[in-house]
């Protein structure tokens, strides 16, 4: 039983992992939460039910062209949401992906309609060994998600677009003056945020099907795993990711399976009073 | 600080000035309206597309055929937004608009916090929430249209003890006011069967994973699964019952037949029984034609949303006919009266306290196909 | 100026006319919606006091809310208290609650404290949800009686619009008082520099508590009168997602002045109900109107109203810097 909880306590980790990263990658990049990362894990799903189910495309050519699309998905989510409101407070930018939040799920109720809807999976079938049996697509979201997480972190820290992207990050001016085209750098962060929560969409579409509100769970869990990590850090978001997804499925099993998410967000609050800068601190310090 | 409370005057009035615009609309003796409560926005909209398919239907039928007593039936549909306050509104929007009955949501909590406005309009409200607390409330202008939990619940119960022969079952169910009330009805009839449930595991709406649940129920040596879930829930349960290899029965609410759910678990459905107030697969003439009649309009299954605001449009003509007027105490007393009206869910008669359906079907699925084994009248 | 001033009194003396005949122009359904604004204006106005003026952002309003609310409902329903007992109860133990999450939430600065209102709120549907004991569960609370003071019931809708109608008439002049008082300069001079207002002498941590337990006590009112309102509650109606719909409100109405969380409300509660006729779309429309009007106004309705007739004025005027707060 301790088995079976570990593989999908991380399996649901590392999704909340993935959509941390989405937050902290905006958050480091603009200073702001945006409160519609869950929505774009959903759209991410249902992008990837109309490639594999309708349009029937292979799976490794499906999941590029999920990520083209959510990246694209992102850029438009910049320009809509942030980039008209650069220059105003942070809060304005947060009141619009909420607004954005509402948006998305009724416009994926519009175009695919209220029902839930299944995709096939990338290994079907189930796994089994010692006393473990779980679907294999469990497993195949672990090592995808790490894959993925393992390529933007290269691609953050050891390459030059993620220097551009950091220095973005800590100062927008001072980035315009040496010559960086901001509004680039902060479409791309966007880019890719979307792009790695939309695959974390996809990924799971499979074991828990897609329907409008599969965001809302996973977005609030990720924030806390955001918090418990430490704000503004990638590796925090990661770990951050892992160890929600640890204490929400064993909390489960052996404390209450219906105050889970109850608990969880008590470790937020305790995490946050205990150690405010998370596991790996902050970056960035407080923007204001 | 005079200012003040003015500009807050100054606020409401505004409100008052713009709600003047709304007045309320006029009643036409000829006909009969229905007012309808029901969720086409938000995180429930998905059966309020389902009851507004299966009213839409009724309707057409009756108007088709000329009315009833030659009068036509209309209906007007208000969103509720999937939450109290907005059935509420909904419900007062229908009354605004000069609805001689209403038709209220399927969820019990929107029910419950439309009865208090039901019993001071004094209007006649069917709706097809199945909470037991419903018939609680003694409200003589409501009524409940479904088959009571009291009823299903314990079918489910007595079926799995009796005909199941299942000594150590284990129930998994939502926490919402459905799921929690008929589990707690059924584990009342498990221990008087002297068959107590071994273990009772609960998650909340929205829940994915129930790995931590079904490892428990696992390691429990549990011989069968009683479970009350929403339709996505039940499609994921019956699916991680399956990769999790429990191999035992499991008896599940009306969702675990529905077509959603199957089409979500797919082979992982197979034996899967329910009790259930309607499946699309019944073979009675008057629910197949329903089904089928459905499908052809809509190019999707019905399912128990759509089935039950089909009936209760059809008891509301029912009543309306032998009312012979939309008055509203003449429509309560003839709805009151029902009795023996067959609808292609389960068959109606209104009882002391307003609860009108009356036997639930014990289903198995059979090659993906719900099959009805037997009907179980409840009283 | 005098003839303006005059213009203006005479304007919102009809204004009070029609708001004290309301009840009887418009509907009952219209006059349920009006009721259910005042409540949320209520909560809208907690979250001025502690956001817009004391610059911390809460998502914890919804699950005061709550928590009001079950207060009445259990004193009246289980240990059949008077219903102005319940009132009085539930405002000032939501406040006692509020002030107490502060003590302990206020050590976080920032981004940080309405990060940790976000896990009350959640924790607190939570409780809501699954304390079947206390809380009722999923059943929730139901047949709470009538609000009544002695044996004066307020059991209708008009008579439930004045009661409220009075409540929201105290808590704006009371939150107005506070604005102009030195509690509400402290409150604005951590909101605009925490640093520099410790300098000055304000006890940040004390002043925002204080800020915190008066928001909560806005909530418990708000609660409780929606508690008698609908007379039966559910753990449905206090989530985080009306907690973000309070600040929604609040935003596009303005979070510098009091009128912004009355125009943000009105505006927000009614819209959705003027266009029922959208049916399935109106929640888009919402959404994407939202999106819009960040845009279009970040300072919200009354904000760009006043920037509007500033940049009006000094056109007209050719004056520089009329400025007026």
């Amino acid at each position: 039983m301790v088995l079976q909880l570990i593989i999908a306590s991380l399996a649901m980790g590392i999704v909340y992992g993935l959509v941390a990263m989405g937050f902290v990658l905006i958050w480091r990049a603009v200073g702001v939460v945006n409160f519609a990362q869950g929505d774009l894990l959903m759209a991410g799903a249902y992008v990837a039910f109309t490639l594999t189910e309708l349009e029937g495309l292979p799976m490794p050519v499906a999941l590029v062209a999920c990520a083209a699309i959510m990246a694209l998905v992102g850029v438009v989510f910049h320009f809509l949401t942030y980039w008209p409101l650069r220059k105003s407070w942070d809060m304005t930018v947060i009141i619009s992906t909420i607004g954005a939040s509402i948006a998305l799920k009724e416009i994926a109720t519009l175009v695919w309609g209220p029902a839930p809807l299944s995709v096939e999976p990338i290994i079907p079938g189930i796994a089994r060994f010692a006393s473990v049996s779980i679907e294999w697509q469990f497993l195949v979201t672990i090592v995808i998600a790490a894959a993925l997480m393992g390529m933007i972190f290269y691609l953050l820290e050891k390459t030059y677009i993620g220097n551009i992207l950091q220095a973005t990050a800590q100062d927008q001016y001072a980035a315009e003056l040496i010559g960086i085209p901001v509004v680039v750098a902060t479409s791309m962060t966007f880019a890719i945020s979307a792009l790695i929560t939309g695959i974390g969409g996809m990924l799971i579409s499979p074991i828990f099907f897609v329907s409008t509100t599969m965001g809302g769970s996973p977005g609030l869990k990720a924030f806390a795993a955001v918090i418990i990590g430490g704000f503004g850090s990638v590796p925090g978001a990661i770990i951050g990711g892992i160890v929600v997804g640890v204490i929400d499925t064993f909390s489960g099993a052996y404390i209450s399976s219906t105050y889970r998410d109850a608990i969880v967000f008590l470790c937020l609050i305790l995490a946050l009073l205990v150690r405010p800068q998370g596991i790996f601190g902050e970056k960035i310090s407080d923007k204001v | 600080m005079k200012k003040m409370s003015f500009r807050k005057i100054l606020s409401v009035s505004a409100v008052a000035v713009l709600g003047c615009f709304l007045s309320a609309g006029t009643a036409n003796a000829q006909e009969l309206k229905i007012g309808v409560v029901t969720t086409l926005t938000g995180e429930k909209a998905l059966t309020g597309v389902y009851s507004r398919n299966g009213i839409m239907l009724a309707l057409e039928e009756i108007n088709g055929k000329g009315g009833v007593n030659g009068k036509k039936i209309s209906v007007m549909i208000e969103d509720d937004g999937g939450n109290d306050a907005g059935a509420v509104n909904a419900f007062n929007k229908v009354l605004s608009l000069g609805a001689d009955v209403v038709i209220g949501p399927i969820y019990s909590t929107m029910d419950l916090s439309m009865s208090p406005s039901i019993k001071k309009a004094e209007i006649p409200t069917l709706v097809i929430g199945s909470s037991n607390d419903i018939a609680k409330q003694k409200n003589p202008w409501m009524f409940q249209t479904r088959t009571a939990d009291a009823v299903s619940a314990a079918a489910i119960a007595n079926y799995a003890a009796k005909k199941l022969g299942l000594k150590k079952v284990a129930i998994l169910h939502d926490t919402d006011n459905f799921a929690s009330g008929a589990a707690e009805v059924a584990t009342k009839t498990l221990e008087d069967l002297k068959v107590p449930p071994i273990l009772v595991e609960k998650y909340n709406t929205g829940d994915k994973d129930m790995t931590p649940q079904l490892a428990k129920i696992r390691a429990s040596g549990a011989d069968g699964i009683l479970a009350w879930s929403q339709l996505v829930e039940a499609g994921l349960i019956m699916k991680q019952i399956q990769s999790m290899d429990i191999k035992v029965p499991v008896v599940g609410s009306n969702s675990y037949v529905t077509k959603i759910a199957l089409d979500l678990a797919k082979d992982n459905a197979e034996g899967v029984y329910s009790v259930a107030d309607y499946v699309y697969s019944n073979p009675a003439p008057w629910t197949a034609q329903f089904a089928a009649n459905y499908k052809a309009k809509y190019k999707l299954e019905s399912e128990f949303n759509s089935a039950m605001n089909y009936d209760a449009v059809y008891v509301i003509a029912d009543a309306f006919k032998r009312a012979g007027t939309n008055d509203k105490k003449a429509m309560r007393d003839a709805l009151a009266a029902v009795k023996e009206v067959v609808g292609v869910s389960t068959t109606y008669t209104f009882d002391a306290n307003n609860v009108g359906g009356t036997s639930v079907a014990i289903v198995q699925v059979r090659k993906g196909v719900p099959q009805i084994i037997e009907s179980v009248r409840g009283r | 100026m005098t003839l303006q001033r005059k213009i203006f009194g005479l304007v919102l003396l009809l204004l009070l006319a029609l708001a004290l005949t309301l009840p009887f122009t418009v509907s009952n359904y219209m006059l349920r919606v009006c009721n259910m604004t005042m409540i949320t204006y209520m909560c809208v106005v907690s979250l001025f006091v502690i956001f817009g003026m004391a610059g911390q952002i809460s998502f914890a309003q919804a699950g005061f809310w709550g928590v009001g609310a079950y207060i009445s409902a259990i004193l009246t329903v289980k240990l059949h208290v008077s219903a102005l007992v319940a009132l009085l109860a539930s405002g000032l133990g939501t406040a006692a609650f509020a002030a107490i999450l502060g003590l302990a939430l206020f050590r976080l600065h920032g981004h940080y404290f309405g990060f940790a209102t976000i896990g009350v709120v959640m924790i607190l549907n939570g409780l809501f949800q699954n304390w079947k004991p206390v809380t009722g569960g999923a059943d929730g609370i139901a047949n709470i009686p009538p609000f009544a003071i002695g044996s004066l019931e307020f059991a209708s809708e008009t008579s439930l619009f004045y009661l409220i109608a009075v409540a929201v008439i105290i808590i704006s002049i009371a939150t107005y008082v506070i604005y102009r008082s030195s509690l509400g300069r402290a409150f604005m001079a951590i909101r605009d520099n925490e640093i520099a207002a410790k300098c000055m002498g304000v006890n940040c941590y004390q002043t925002k508590v204080i800020a915190f337990a008066i928001s909560g006590l806005y909530c418990g009112i708000a609660g409780s009168l929606f508690a008698f309102v609908s007379s039966y509650i559910s753990a449905t109606s206090f989530t985080f997602m009306q907690s973000s719909l309070y600040l929604v409100m609040l935003m596009l109405g303005g979070y510098h002045s009091l009128p912004g969380p009355i125009v943000g409300t009105a505006l927000l509660m009614m819209l959705p109900e003027w266009f029922r006729f959208l049916q399935e779309y109106i929640l888009l429309i919402y959404g994407l109107g939202v999106m819009l009007l960040m845009v279009v106004m970040p300072d919200g309705l009354i904000g760009g109203g006043k920037q509007a007739l500033e940049s009006y004025r000094n056109k007209r005027k050719g004056v520089a810097n009329v400025a007026q707060k």
